[in-house]
């Protein structure tokens, strides 16, 4: 182990160096508390034998610093005492030290305390490596049940918090967002005529597609069974051009699908919308899903935006009938 | 001997003695340091003792408490823990007979160390 010894008195360090060496540790020997503090700083300590009074930072202060740091690696505290200052120890273990000595250092008295020190920084270095294991799987677990397993791409639990982390910065910053929502055309007969591998086939392939069009900051997310949600940080206009280019994209993989009318490939609607209120995440979701069910009713393959004016030969109501 | 194990505990010496493992350099080393560091904090105390400065004759007496220990000189740490406390209390004017005493201790203590160092 490396030990540091800090003492004011030179024949006391002196003593406690041999003692420490003797019994095959690393000992580094300081003869004020500052000193011990700045060696602590620097390198990994696993054990500190320190005088109770000495000049300047003393030995309880010592202690409280050493425990208030944020370390992974534990330093045992051995606090040294001299003879009648016994009152004090009490003070000092609770300041965060682990064991106590009395003065005249006895060579048994270290080697004892030395064992139970090693015991413990082996017991506190383990500790520190199940910590980092845990943090490890939480943050494996935590992005697992966030994706959605099919197509990798995040599922809707990751969408909600990313459209809570938007609309913040939409109402702190003023950056624009936009959603859209894109859903298969005629799944469910693609389902029934090709099988659930077949339709999962299909579902990844146009995760794929989703995934390829997005942009830098642009997320995609399986929204439910056959429905993807894409977050646009751009203006609904712009969100709209990059919807285009991902239906165009869907189309030109012509994955074949005879149920279809026309074309007899598999295609996607898309609703596009912006969020009148910038925090608004729930309405601007509401709007987009509108908005699909409008290119639902005009036909299928194609990207409408949030104003019913704004798509193409429509004359019906926003909520009016379903795809 | 039994002069010498009145003044320094035998056990202490006979430990520091087996902690160099038997290269002879501790013991005589830790002698110099402590006759030094003893002169030094004896003057400390003095002086301190002038100027009627209690937190530095309870600092300085601790300091050769501790230092007195750690060489086996038991009658000086015993002294000096004496001294330590009264100076604690805020009491200066009875530590002039407590340093006659320790001086006079100390001397024996020299000599002694001589003897132990010399190997009689």
């Amino acid at each position: 182990m490396r030990v540091v010894v800090a003492d004011d008195d030179a024949t006391c360090r002196h003593v406690a160096t041999a003692v420490v060496q003797r019994l095959g540790h690393e000992c580094i020997t300081v003869a004020d508390g500052e000193q011990a503090w700045n060696t602590l700083q620097d390198r990994v300590v696993d054990v500190l034998i320190t005088d109770w009074m000495m000049p300047g930072l003393d030995g309880p202060e010592l202690c409280r610093r050493v425990r208030d740091r944020a370390e992974a690696e534990y330093t045992y505290i051995i606090l040294v005492t001299s003879l009648g200052d016994s009152e004090n120890v009490v003070a000092g273990m609770e300041a965060g030290a682990d064991d106590y000595l009395t003065k005249p250092l006895d060579p048994f008295d270290v080697q004892t305390r030395l064992i139970a020190a090693a015991r413990v920084t082996a017991l506190h270095h383990q500790l520190g490596e199940f910590r980092t294991q845990l943090e490890r799987l939480n943050a494996q677990l935590a992005d697992q049940a966030r994706t959605d397993p099919l197509t990798s791409l995040g599922n809707r639990l990751r969408l909600h918090e990313d459209l809570a982390e938007v609309e913040r910065r939409a109402r702190r910053s003023g950056i624009p967002y936009a959603v859209a929502i894109c859903d298969l055309d005629y799944f469910k007969r693609y389902n029934d005529q090709h099988g659930h591998l077949e339709g999962d086939e299909a579902l990844r392939r146009v995760a794929g597609a989703i995934a390829a069009s997005c942009r830098l900051t642009d997320r995609a997310y399986r929204y439910g069974g056959e429905e993807f949600v894409i977050l646009y940080e751009d203006t609904v206009d712009g969100a709209a051009v990059a919807a285009e280019r991902l239906r165009r994209a869907v189309e030109a993989m012509a994955i074949p699908h005879p149920g279809a009318r026309p074309p007899g490939i598999l295609t996607v609607s898309i609703g596009v919308a912006a969020p009148t209120d910038p925090g608004d995440g729930d309405g601007v979701l509401r709007s987009a899903d509108a908005a699909l069910y409008r290119a639902k009713e005009l036909g299928r393959n194609r990207v409408v935006g949030p104003d019913p004016s704004s798509a193409r030969r429509s004359d019906q109501s926003a909520f009016s009938a379903g795809g | 001997m039994a002069d010498l194990n009145d003044v320094l505990d035998p056990e202490r010496i006979a430990m520091l003695r087996e902690l160099d493992g038997g290269d002879g350099t501790l013991l005589p080393a830790v002698a110099d340091e402590y006759q030094a560091d003893a002169d030094a904090q004896l003057e400390t105390m003095r002086a301190a003792v002038g100027a009627g400065d209690a937190a530095t004759l309870q600092r300085a007496a601790h300091t050769l408490k501790g230092a007195s220990a750690n060489l086996g000189a038991t009658a000086v740490a015993e002294l000096s823990r004496r001294l330590e406390g009264q100076a604690r209390d805020g009491d200066v004017g009875g530590a002039p007979p407590l340093l006659d005493a320790i001086a006079a201790e100390l001397a024996r203590v020299r000599g002694a160390l001589r003897d132990v160092v010399a190997g009689v």
